[in-house]
C-alpha cells in the first residue's frame, strides 16, 4: 500500500497518521521547523523494510525539539523498536500499542490496543499486564498472548519510558 | 564426527589445520562474532543451535544441487502444498505484487509467529535481486519451505553476481556501529542493514554463489519461536563460493 502521511489533531495537538508501507517508496514530509509535542498514530503502517527504517530515522533525527508521542502501534513497528536502537526518536513516549493475542479454540489472531499505565503498567523496571481475557475473546475461550512478554515489552523499559506515559 | 568439523576450542587454539572446506562448530558463538569470523577466515563455515553440520559438508559438495533444492538440503520437506511456496519472479516484476502473494501464502495462523520477519526478509531478497539484476528479464527463484519445525525462505538467481564479502562488511558495520551510526555514515539508500535484519531475524543464512550458474541466499528460523526469542538466539552463517565454471 503506497505510504502517505495524513494530518489530524489529538488533545490540541498535531496528530500525524502514516499509512501504508515505509520504504523506498515512502516520502516523509518536511517538517524541520516544527517545536512541541506531536503525535503519531502507527495503527495503518503495514510493514517497514531497511529503507524506511533508514528514511524514518532521519527523519525523526530532523526534529530533535520536538516530544513524539506514539499511539496504535503494530507489532512489526515494535518489532523494530526493539531490535533497533536509535528507532524510537530521543524522549518519545509509546502510548499505546497493539498486542497479538491467539485463539487456540477458534484459531484466530486478535491484535488487542493496550495502554501504557492502563493495561501496560510498569513497575520497579519490571512489565506487568492487567487486562480481561474476555475482552480478547469470546466467554470460555483462553487466548494466549502471543509474544514472549518479557521480552516484546523491553523497549519501554529499555527507552526509560514512565508510568505515566 | 566428519573431520571437516572443528570445534570453536580447537580452532581458537590453532590446532585445527588448514581451514580449507572446514565446518566450525560453537554453540557460544554470537551473531557478530560469526559474522567476523567469516569474514577473517573465509573458507570457514560457522554452525550454532544444534544444526546439523555434517549437512553443511554435504551441501557443500553438491553445490548445484543446494542451489536448485535448498529446501529438500536443508530440512526434511512435507508433502502439504500449504507448506511450499515457490515462485519465479523477474527484475521487472511489481513488488507490491509479489509481497501480495507471499502474504496471501503467510496467511495460516501456523505462520503467524514468523509472519512480519518472513515478508520483511522477502522484501530485502526481492530488493537486493532487482538490484543486482542488471537487465529487467532477468529471473530469479524465490521460495518459502515449511515443515512442523522450521521454515525457510530463499532467493536464488541465475546470474552469480551475489558479492558475499559486500553482504558480511555491511552485517559487520551494523554489529560494530549500530544501526543508527551506520545510518549517519553511509550516504546509500539502505547503509546494508538490510543484509543484518535478514541475518537477524532467523537462525542462520547461507550465502551461495557459484559464478555464471547463479547465487542463493536462504535464511532459516524455527516456526513457532517468537520473534524476539529469535533475535536473541545464536546463528549459523554459512558461506559457499563455487569455482568460476
Amino acid at each position: 500500500m503506497a505510504f502517505e502521511v495524513q494530518q489530524g489533531q489529538i488533545d490540541n495537538n498535531l496528530l500525524l497518521m502514516l499509512v501504508g508501507d515505509i520504504d523506498e517508496e515512502a516520502v516523509f514530509p518536511s517538517l524541520k521547523n516544527l517545536t512541541g509535542e506531536i503525535y503519531i498514530d502507527l495503527k495503518s503502517v503495514s510493514s517497514i523494510n531497511s529503507i524506511g527504517i533508514r528514511a524514518w530515522i532521519l527523519w525523526f533525527g530532523e526534529m530533535a525539539s520536538v516530544k513524539f508521542n506514539f499511539i496504535n502501534c503494530p507489532k512489526a513497528m515494535v518489532m523494530q523498536m526493539n531490535m533497533v536502537e536509535g528507532f524510537l526518536p530521543q524522549g518519545a513516549q509509546v502510548k499505546t500499542l497493539q498486542v497479538p493475542f491467539y485463539c487456540e479454540n477458534c484459531d484466530e489472531e486478535k491484535d488487542i490496543v493496550f495502554e501504557v499505565g492502563k493495561e501496560i503498567q510498569i513497575q520497579g523496571g519490571q512489565i506487568l499486564l492487567k487486562f480481561d481475557k474476555d475482552r480478547v475473546c469470546g466467554p470460555g475461550c483462553e487466548p494466549e498472548l502471543d509474544v514472549n512478554e518479557s521480552k516484546y515489552f523491553r523497549f519501554l523499559i529499555n527507552g526509560g519510558q514512565s508510568q505515566a506515559a | 564426527m566428519s573431520k571437516k568439523v572443528i570445534h570453536l576450542k580447537d580452532y581458537i587454539k590453532g590446532v585445527h589445520g588448514s581451514l580449507q572446506d572446514k565446518v566450525v562448530v560453537g554453540s557460544d558463538i554470537r551473531p557478530g562474532q560469526a559474522v567476523n569470523l567469516a569474514i577473517q577466515h573465509r573458507p570457514l563455515q560457522v554452525i550454532t543451535n544444534g544444526f546439523d553440520e555434517l549437512r553443511i559438508v554435504k551441501i557443500k559438495d553438491d553445490i548445484d544441487k543446494f542451489l536448485d533444492q535448498p529446501g529438500e538440503c536443508l530440512i526434511e520437506i512435507t508433502e502439504d502444498i500449504s507448506s511450499r511456496f515457490q515462485q519465479k519472479f523477474f527484475a521487472n516484476s511489481s513488488k507490491g505484487d509479489f509481497l501480495l502473494q507471499v502474504d496471501q501464502f503467510l496467511k495460516s495462523s501456523k505462520f503467524r509467529r514468523v509472519r512480519e520477519d518472513l515478508h520483511l526478509i522477502s522484501d530485502e531478497l526481492f530488493t537486493n535481486f532487482t538490484k543486482s539484476a542488471s537487465s529487467p528479464t532477468r529471473s530469479m527463484k524465490f521460495g518459502i519451505d515449511a515443515n512442523d519445525e522450521t521454515v525457510l525462505v530463499y532467493c536464488r538467481d541465475y546470474f552469480g553476481t551475489l558479492n558475499p564479502s559486500s553482504m558480511l562488511e555491511n552485517m559487520q558495520r551494523c554489529f560494530n556501529e549500530g544501526i543508527k551510526n551506520a545510518i549517519r555514515k553511509d550516504k546509500g539508500a539502505g547503509a546494508g542493514i538490510g543484509s543484518y535484519l535478514i541475518f537477524t531475524l532467523g537462525v542462520g543464512m547461507a550465502i551461495t554463489v557459484s559464478p555464471g550458474k547463479g547465487s542463493l541466499v536462504v535464511v532459516w528460523m524455527p516456526r513457532n519461536a517468537h520473534h524476539e526469542d529469535r533475535v536473541d538466539m545464536n546463528k549459523s552463517l554459512i558461506i559457499i563460493e563455487g569455482k568460476e565454471s
